[in-house]
């Protein structure tokens, strides 16, 4: 993981070696002879490490809460969008860019329009009778529906000079937003959910059991279900209000891990956490590096999670027939 | 050890139990007998906690079953469900070392000790072979015996058993209830339910049958079970033969019943 760090932090248009990479970095906790140009120092503190640092967060958060989410909902197809909290980030987003906000003021309300969403979600999902799991997933589906309405409306009445371009970029997905300042913004409620879920995952493979088994073995499912989904559901808005609609990172990752190293959640969530930063890195390297001009992390995720999935799929299939 | 007094359960407005009393005592096998859809499940339910709304009483140990946390009740009363896939593939070792989950605070993963139970729980059960197998990939027998293992991990000295030879073909039924059996020797209490007569006439020292929301019969299989009371469960005309100490139930055919008619009227 460190390797893939340093490898990315000299990557780029701006050529700097590792060795000088590895030397900036140790000079900002031991000072050093400076081998090196005070651009190159500059590249690689205010432009690659917050970009690094903000690639390794958004795909470890999106990947755990993609794997807890399974969890909570019984359900291997669950992902982090599965309660809205997309769907409520980028109509946050459309709705900011609409009104002229500024970069810090699109992802603030991207985050808040996330978690309103997943709060509507889960109190008409509660009120409604009957299976509750169930309920939380329809409700999401509609809620999650209407928000995109709303997003789509945004878009149709937004100056399409301007504001419709960026409306549109943003839901493609980028990390090129980071700077140091927003990414203390967003690390914040990313370690804040992140905490819970790392202390608490073992539980999480008891619910995948189900309400009544879960209670029969002593955990009370509601509490930790509850608590699960508040965590995710941080992490997930806290990664896509700066980085824009990233797909099948929640899916695809905790996919692979699960083939990788099985599926007690005691080792799933740190797997996540680092297969999923990892390969979020490697593909913001290829979204900077691959052409001139840089292609929105998104749709790389896209081209790079679908077949990768459909592999995974036919390969299962496989598995069984052996 | 249990005490079910005045048990009455209702899904809105339709009633599923109704005035439910017995008392079972520490050590005993009792088998709730009755056909599907009687309420067998919902007072398991009720047993295990998983539904609070009922009326009456239920005390375990002494405690009031209402005022017990899932975790306190966790310690007296372990669940073995019906065999179902599960939506993850977990290893056997997982399963069982599951049920220690109550024994350690929220925050923390199974320590050496949880995995040494698992392991103690299936060596119990012969099963330790079967540690690294997908539980998924089981056959049903072979899943019954690890959710009973997973039961003996959870440390319980009361096993509730949902009906455990329901999807089980003839062999693993006899597999399964031998080992109940031999579980209740070693001390457990358990509680099975089963819509099959000749199980609870052979392996329960207790029957409850249960019947049109309410308990009909309740005692000693022997003095119990008789073909009025498979009449009034089942509503079908049955013939008990004994083999010995052994009890066979065989259906009364239709040419059967004339036989009976006939001589009935040359008598």
């Amino acid at each position: 993981m460190g390797l893939i760090i340093l490898i990315s932090l000299s990557l780029g248009r701006y050529q700097v070696s590792i060795i000088n990479v590895f030397r900036i970095l140790i000079n900002e906790i031991v000072p050093l002879q400076e081998t090196w140009s005070s651009e190159m120092a500059s590249v690689v503190l205010n432009i690659r490490v917050p970009r690094i640092l903000l690639a390794v967060l958004v795909g470890s958060c999106l990947s755990v809460a993609g794997v807890s989410y399974q969890g909570v909902f019984q359900n291997p197809m669950a992902s982090p969008d599965l309660l809205g909290a997309t769907s409520g980030a980028a109509f946050g987003a459309a709705l900011a860019i609409l009104l002229g906000g500024s970069s810090m003021m699109i992802s603030m309300s991207a985050f808040i329009f996330s978690l309103l969403t997943v709060l509507i979600v889960y109190f008409i999902g509660k009120k409604a009778s009957g299976n509750s799991v169930m309920n939380l997933i329809l409700s999401g589906i509609m809620i999650g529906s209407l928000f995109t309405a709303g997003t789509s409306l945004i878009k149709l009445v937004a100056d399409p000079t301007n504001q419709l371009p960026s409306i549109t970029y943003w839901l493609m997905g980028s990390l090129s937003g980071a700077k140091n300042k927003e990414v203390v913004f967003v690390a914040l409620p990313m370690l804040l959910g992140l905490t819970p879920l790392i202390l608490m995952r073992y539980k999480i493979n008891i619910l995948t059991l189900g309400d009544d088994v879960s209670k029969s073995l002593g955990i009370n499912p509601d509490h930790m279900r509850l608590i699960v989904i508040v965590a995710s559901t941080m992490i997930t808005a806290a990664s896509v209000s700066i980085s824009g609609m990233i797909g099948w990172v929640g899916l695809v990752i905790p996919h692979l891990t699960r083939k990788i190293i099985g599926n007690n959640y005691q080792y799933l969530i740190p797997g996540n956490l680092i297969i999923g930063g990892g390969f979020m890195l490697i593909v913001d390297n290829i979204s900077r590096n691959l052409l001139s001009v840089e292609i929105p992390i998104g749709i790389l995720t896209a081209f790079i999670g679908a077949p990768f999935f459909a592999y995974l799929i036919l390969r299962k299939e496989g598995a069984i027939h052996d | 050890m249990i005490d079910v007094k005045n048990l009455s359960f209702s899904y809105g407005k339709r009633k599923v139990l109704q005035d439910i009393n017995f008392h079972i005592e520490q050590g005993q096998k009792v088998a709730i007998l009755g056909p599907n859809g009687v309420g067998k499940s919902t007072l398991f339910k009720c047993l295990l906690g998983l539904e609070h709304q009922y009326g009456g009483e239920i005390t375990i140990e002494g405690e009031n079953l209402k005022k017990l946390s899932c975790k306190a009740l966790a310690k007296k009363i372990a669940y073995i469900p019906q065999s179902h896939p599960l939506t993850f593939d977990y290893s056997v070792m997982d399963m069982v070392v599951m049920g220690t989950a109550h024994q350690f605070p929220w925050f923390a993963s199974p320590n050496k000790e949880a995995y040494e139970a698992g392991i103690l729980a299936l060596e119990q059960l012969k099963m330790v072979s079967f540690k690294n197998r997908i539980f998924n990939q089981l056959s049903g027998g072979e899943k019954q015996m690890v959710l009973i293992a997973r039961a003996l991990a959870q440390k319980a000295s009361i096993l509730v058993l949902d009906e455990p030879t329901s999807n089980l073909d003839y062999g693993n039924q006899v597999l399964v209830l031998n080992q109940v059996e031999t579980l209740s020797r070693e001390g457990y209490t358990i509680i099975l339910s089963t819509h099959n007569p000749q199980h609870a006439m052979k392996y329960a020292d207790v029957v409850i049958a249960l019947s049109d929301q309410r308990i009909v019969a309740i005692g000693e299989p022997k003095v119990v079970i008789n073909a009025a009371l498979l009449k009034e469960l089942y509503k079908t005309d049955v013939v008990i033969h004994w083999i010995g100490d052994d009890a066979m139930f065989l259906p009364k055919k239709d040419d059967q019943e004339n036989d009976v008619f006939v001589e009935a009227q040359n008598g």
